[in-house]
């Protein structure tokens, strides 16, 4: 018997308002100390700028289409590479999780493969791929495919083996029941691993850009906005940057939740 | 349940047989395929890819040598090791203490999202400007790029420590010191070293780009500077080493995990 | 009771309210709980599912803070501390015992740093795991432990303690039938041995008849005691013979008719004893 805890039933609304202004309170802060500090003025404003002449550069940089443009080139670069990895990786990780053959036989590979960190791999995308796009998407490409990879593995190893014989003694083939059954139990985890990608895709991406310098993507405009004497665009880049990862972040865990709702196992999932 | 009857010496046998099965079998598909690109590139001798045997033959020579040890992967591997120790350092204890204040997360975790999300490279710019383009500048950026999922994991590992474990220590009057180091530290151990481990990968992203960007020196510095000039093997080599190196540190992490995890993948491997 | 008066009290309740907070005001989960239990008893709660039980054995170990009331152990008042020998078996065993401890970690964790030598504490636990029949588990771990004895564990982790007042909460309430039935034995056999006085919280009638001294039985929203009866049994008891003597059946079909017909006292029941 569990003790009975009985609370204040709250609200839905409010049950998502109250941490949603527990973390403005924490930006708040956040910001106000670096206002704090920036106004001791112990380090040169064109080095270490205050809030908000940040956030207002940033605000500005937003009706800039030379920025603007720039964050798309690389959005959807990184998108791209993004779906082009669950693509590969997905059925990949399914045969490597339902065989364990193909996955004993595979797996020094994968752990030879995996720590390869992308940007290793530049100079070669750049010798197939030249100073374009596709070098961006090859590399984010690299990056994505294994947190997939390993999670879709992952989630068909968590597949309920008797949910499996359940089905199968119900008449389904083979092929819907894993159809029916297995993928949609590792569909979490898969989302888990894409969830895991999009985090360091998108850093990959900007890094592949600062590397070539092309000219494309917001990669390339940070390194010609820090060539200047002021450090303000490139605090306002990150700022705009990191909201862009934040809300990309924060969309994917909604889409997640909305569709694996009935998905109980708790998840020791990285963060 | 583990069948308590079973002998030691006979199951070890077995474990040691099985084992070496397992590195035969799991060996092959990266053995064929290593083999097929030498046969590949020997017959048809492409520009931008030299023959294993080759690219080997460069890393002996050019890397794995006491020089080339010592000026090229040792400050690389070092300034991994000390941004990633200083991540967890600072992370893992600031963690469990944001934890341990009921609530602090609330405020402080979203906050903690963000940071994660601004993609490191972006910052390296002023990064360089704080503290040029030597090894502090790369070992602190490395650190702050990587601390976030340290942190994150860490708070949560904390925050969810079963209830009944708490109570169990309070019970029994364990307090203080004994209840962080034995209660609270080893429950929240299996999240704190998933964050431990997503920022290695993330370390050695970090190391490269500070490396290519900040040219100084380094495993990274090398494969960029060789491509432009053309010496097409000496890349290869490269980042055969930075391969070499990533599945070094991540069969040492991964043989600590076991070690001092040993307990949570028994008790998960019983709960399935 | 009548020889109560010659005995040590180890625990004293007395007047014990506690109420939750809620929307529509405080809600009262225990309402005016008065009882008290001496050394070397046995004592079963029993009342209903919901009837507050946890709530009151975690006041008691000083992890709830009750509304009103007191609470003594060993003549000393708790007031929201954690009491001094008092020990805690709660129902889920597997969540209570530390998994990155062997067994042996588990049962020696409370007792080391506490004055006693580390030959003394290796010396308990070994006694501990020897009395609950776990000689030779030492050295495994708990999740490799079938249900039944991670929960032998968890009771000798609260011997090695030797506790004034063991608090046993639905101990074996997850467990099957038979380890049921065996455990039962077990924890009767130790409170002989031990002498340790037990306060053990159930739902199952049957169970509080066959192990205590004496059973209090408590309604349901909010907790009252309805009933605070000896148990007229000789021990050893025996699973089958016991359960069948005219005693055990007449005190098992009064404390049902308490808690499954509410309001319709049982025909010679006693009113209630507040000693």
């Amino acid at each position: 018997m569990s003790t009975p805890t009985l609370r204040r039933p709250a609200s839905p609304a409010a049950s998502r308002i109250v941490p949603a202004l527990k973390g403005l309170v924490g930006f708040a802060a956040a910001l106000a100390v670096w206002q704090a500090l920036a106004g001791i003025g112990f380090v040169r404003p064109e080095y270490f700028p205050s809030a908000t002449t940040v956030l207002g550069d940033a605000i500005s940089l937003l009706g800039q289409p030379g920025f603007t443009l720039q964050v798309l080139a690389t959005l959807s670069e990184m998108l791209l590479g993004l779906l082009i990895a669950t693509v590969v990786a997905v059925p990949l990780g399914i045969l490597l999780g339902r065989f364990p053959v193909a996955y004993r036989m595979s797996s020094l590979l994968v752990e030879a493969m995996r720590p390869i960190p992308a940007l290793a791999l530049t100079p070669v995308a750049i010798l197939l791929f030249g100073l374009s796009g596709a070098t961006t998407i090859s590399l984010v490409v690299w990056t994505s495919l294994w947190p997939v990879l390993i999670n879709s593995v992952y989630g068909m190893h968590s597949v309920d083996r008797v949910a499996l014989d359940t089905a199968r003694s119900f008449g389904l083939s083979r092929w819907s029941a894993l159809y029916r059954v297995a993928l949609p139990s590792a569909a979490p985890f898969i989302a888990t691993g894409v969830r895991i990608a999009i985090g360091i895709a998108l850093a990959v991406a900007v890094a592949t850009e600062m590397i070539t310098g092309s000219g494309s993507g917001v990669g390339a405009w940070i390194v010609q906005a820090s060539s200047g004497g002021s450090l303000v665009p490139v605090y306002a880049a990150a700022v705009l940057v990191g909201l862009l990862g934040y809300l990309l972040n924060f969309l994917f865990e909604r889409i997640e939740r909305r569709l694996f709702r009935w998905h109980l196992s708790y998840r020791k999932e990285a963060s | 349940m583990a069948a308590p009857t079973a002998s030691r010496s006979v199951t070890a046998r077995r474990r040691g047989r099985s084992a070496l099965r397992w590195v035969m079998e799991s060996a092959i598909l990266l053995v064929v395929l290593v083999a097929l690109w030498q046969l590949v590139t020997s017959v048809t001798h492409p520009l931008y890819f030299p023959t294993p045997a080759a690219i080997w033959g460069q890393v002996m020579q050019a890397w794995f040598t006491p020089s080339g040890f010592s000026t090229n992967i040792l400050p690389s591997f070092e300034r991994v090791t000390l941004g990633w120790l200083f991540a967890v350092v600072v992370g893992v204890p600031l963690g469990f203490a944001i934890g341990r204040v009921r609530g602090l997360g609330a405020y402080l975790t979203p906050l903690m999202h963000y940071g994660r999300a601004v993609p490191a490279p972006v910052v390296l710019p002023i990064f360089m400007i704080f503290f040029g383009i030597g090894n502090v500048m790369k070992v602190l950026f490395i650190a702050v790029g990587i601390i976030w999922p340290i942190l994150l994991n860490t708070i949560k590992g904390v925050e969810s420590v079963e209830a009944l474990q708490l109570d169990t220590a309070t019970v029994y009057g364990i307090r203080g010191s004994r209840r962080l180091l034995h209660v609270e530290l080893p429950a929240a151990l299996p999240d704190i070293l998933a964050g431990v481990r997503i920022s290695l990968a993330l370390a050695f992203v970090l190391m490269v780009i500070s490396e290519m960007i900040a040219a100084s020196g380094g495993i990274g510095y090398q494969i960029l500077q060789s491509q432009a000039q053309f010496d097409i093997l000496n890349m290869w080599a490269g980042i055969v080493v930075l391969a070499v190196g990533g599945v070094v540190f991540n069969a040492l992490l991964a043989a600590i995990e076991a070690r001092v995890l040993r307990w949570h993948r028994g008790q998960r491997r019983e709960a399935l | 009771m009548t020889s109560s008066g010659e005995r040590n009290q180890v625990l004293g309740v007395r007047d014990l309210v506690y109420a939750y907070k809620t929307a529509d005001g405080d809600l009262e989960a225990i309402s005016n709980l008065s009882f008290r239990v001496d050394e070397g008893e046995f004592v079963s709660i029993v009342g209903p599912s919901g009837s507050g039980k946890t709530t009151l054995m975690k006041i008691l170990a000083g992890l709830l803070r009750a509304t009103r009331g007191s609470v003594e152990v060993s003549g000393k008042p708790i007031t929201g501390n954690v009491p001094e020998g008092v020990a805690l078996v709660f129902q889920d065993y597997s969540r209570s015992l530390f998994p990155w401890m062997t067994v042996e970690g588990n049962v020696a964790f409370p007792i080391t740093r506490r004055g006693l030598s580390a030959g003394e504490v290796a010396e308990r636990s070994r006694q501990s795991l020897s009395a609950v029949g776990l000689d030779g588990f030492a050295r495994r771990y708990p999740w490799e432990l079938s249900g039944g004895m991670q929960q032998r564990v968890a009771i000798a982790r609260a011997l090695a303690f030797r506790p004034r007042l063991l608090l046993m909460d639905e101990p074996f309430a997850s467990v099957d039938a038979q380890t049921k039935a065996d455990l039962e034995d077990l924890i009767a056999s130790v409170h002989q041995q031990f002498g340790t006085t037990i306060l053990f919280v159930t739902h199952d009638i049957d169970e509080s008849v066959y192990l205590s001294d004496r059973v209090l039985v408590l309604s349901a929203h909010p907790a009252r005691l309805l009933l605070d009866r000896e148990v007229p049994l000789s021990r050893p008891r025996d699973q089958v013979a016991t359960r069948e003597l005219p005693d055990f059946v007449h005190l098992r079909s009064e404390i049902a008719g308490l808690i499954l017909r509410p309001g319709h006292p049982v025909q010679g029941a006693d009113p209630v004893q507040t000693r």
